[in-house]
């Protein structure tokens, strides 16, 4: 009775889930860039 | 912070004022009418669907919530308007009642000290045993127990003449998490341990 | 990747970024700490919670599932919390800045409640015997919320004036938090399948095995470390997308052409 398959499955969703969000935002951020002007990218001050 | 905004909203203003004839067009549908009116449409049509699948769950979830949990005390004290129609019963599988006949799993669900038998078809998840908590679905059958069969272990504080006939097992785990002890192990393995 | 010619490391010098911006891409000195933060965790949360950690006495190992189920929905919680809270300020303040720190933490939140929700059918199917129940008002009330936001950010695609999309869109955020305590107090008010809260138990004595308890709690200050490194970047991207819209679309879209084309002549 081995309930590893659930587990892997759970984690795994949680770990994909969260590393391609992590990718597409860096890659968004990374065109993104590319086309806005440098003296209009301040953000957070 | 306040400061910050102004840049955009500076710009926003400047858009407009730039426009020939200084009309409210905003800037996302300069890109040409018509990918702004698709866009328009899809977005809106997106937003829609959200909002109405929101309807839909909850209306899924109301109906579906009249079904829901009777303690067996209540179901016991409910019996006669509940007649034969299906509801779910919540209570403690009491220690020593579970039996497996054929393809039946026969076993008592306790709640308030009020015992009812219950006889399921099929086989139970995983984590049944006695001792845990359940929620059955199924209705009451007006006899003493299935034909060919008796719940011998149950220990009599059951009231007679009918039991549950469930079909349908779902083990509500409490919220308590305690670290497995070794020696309990092969008990816990075995699905008869006791708490 | 091949603009390192047209964006060279020092393009940015003359802006006014702070130190360890990098003009290239939304990375900064914080989002590298949290970035490190996180993945340092993370390391720590596998070890712990598909390892060091006991099994449980009735769930056996299944207990595992719990350190990616609840801290993603307790960010949820928190993710729309911050969405609310910039929607308030945004109708206070009328600062676009705040509007930009609800859509970008909205966007997180729904995420996470996509992973509660996911990680919650894995869980519930072995314990519970089932994937999903309609009549779980935790479970219906967690998709109302999942759905409602996702409502939300769709609003928030739909073109319009600035002010008028801000608006627009904190007034449906403040309407949609509204289910949060719905959520969180779900299985107290309804009879549920869900199991009533472990460690915000109403007598704050969290019947837990103390590992489980320090796993669990790692579980969240890294899915916390995670979030702030997510909404870094996502108001930074959310932050160059409102540029783009508004300061000039058509030198965006000659950038854009121009890329297309490969001769990568931007500004």
């Amino acid at each position: 009775m081995s309930n590893w398959g659930y587990i892997i499955v759970g984690w795994s969703a949680a770990a994909g889930v969260l590393g391609a969000y992590a990718v597409r935002l860096v890659t968004r951020g990374r065109s993104l860039s590319r086309r806005v002007p440098p003296e209009r990218r301040r953000w957070m001050g | 912070m306040d400061g910050l905004s102004d840049p955009p909203a500076a710009s926003v203003e400047q858009i407009r004022t730039d426009d020939a004839g200084g009309d409210t067009i905003v800037p996302s549908e300069r890109t040409g009418a018509a990918r702004g009116g698709v866009r328009r449409w899809l977005t809106t049509a997106l937003a829609v669907l959200a909002f109405a699948a929101v309807g839909f769950v909850l209306f899924k979830g109301l109906t579906d919530a009249a079904l829901f949990f009777r303690n067996a005390d209540e179901a016991v004290a409910d019996r006669d308007d509940l007649g034969e129609s299906r509801f779910r019963l919540q209570g403690l599988v009491v220690d020593g009642s579970v039996e497996q006949d054929g393809d039946l799993v026969l076993f008592a669900v306790e709640f308030n000290d009020i015992q009812v038998d219950v006889a399921h078809e099929g086989s139970p998840p995983q984590l049944f045993a006695a001792g845990i908590p359940v929620v059955l679905e199924g209705n009451f059958v007006d006899a003493s127990s299935p034909v060919g069969v008796s719940f011998a272990n149950t220990d009599g504080t059951s009231v007679d003449g009918y039991y549950f006939s469930s079909d349908r097992i779902l083990v509500k785990h409490d919220n308590e998490y305690e670290e497995q002890n070794e020696d309990r192990l092969d008990d816990a393995r075995l699905g008869s341990e006791s708490s | 990747m091949t603009d390192t010619t047209t964006n060279p490391p020092g393009a940015g010098m003359g802006a006014p970024t702070r130190s360890g911006d990098d003009p290239r891409n939304t990375a900064s000195k914080g989002t590298r700490v949290f970035g490190i933060l996180s993945l340092i965790g993370i390391g720590w949360l596998v070890a712990l919670g598909l390892g060091l950690s006991p099994d449980d006495q009735t769930q056996g190992d299944l207990v595992r599932l719990m350190y990616v189920h609840v801290p993603s929905a307790w960010l949820a919680y928190l993710s729309f919390g911050v969405t609310a809270m910039g929607s308030i300020m945004y109708l206070w303040k009328r600062s676009e800045w705040w509007d930009l720190v609800a859509a970008s933490s909205a966007e997180i939140g729904v995420l996470f409640t996509g992973l509660a929700l996911v990680t919650g059918m894995i869980w519930g199917r072995p314990t519970w015997g089932s994937y999903w129940e309609w009549g779980d008002a935790r479970l219906v009330t967690t998709l109302v919320l999942f759905l409602m936001f996702l409502g939300y950010l769709a609003v928030r695609r739909i073109p319009a004036d600035t002010h008028v999309r801000s608006r627009r869109s904190a007034i449906v955020a403040l309407i949609a938090v509204v289910d949060i305590p719905l959520v969180h107090f779900s299985v107290k008010w309804w009879r549920t399948l869900h199991q009533e809260a472990t460690v915000l138990s109403s007598d704050f004595d969290p019947k837990i095995d103390d590992l489980m308890l320090f796993t669990l709690m790692v579980g969240l200050v890294v899915f916390t470390l995670v979030y702030v490194w997510f909404m870094l970047h996502r108001f930074r991207v959310a932050w160059l997308e409102e540029q783009l819209l508004d300061h000039s679309l058509a030198d965006a879209i000659e950038a854009r052409r121009a890329e297309a084309v490969g001769t990568g002549a931007t500004t």
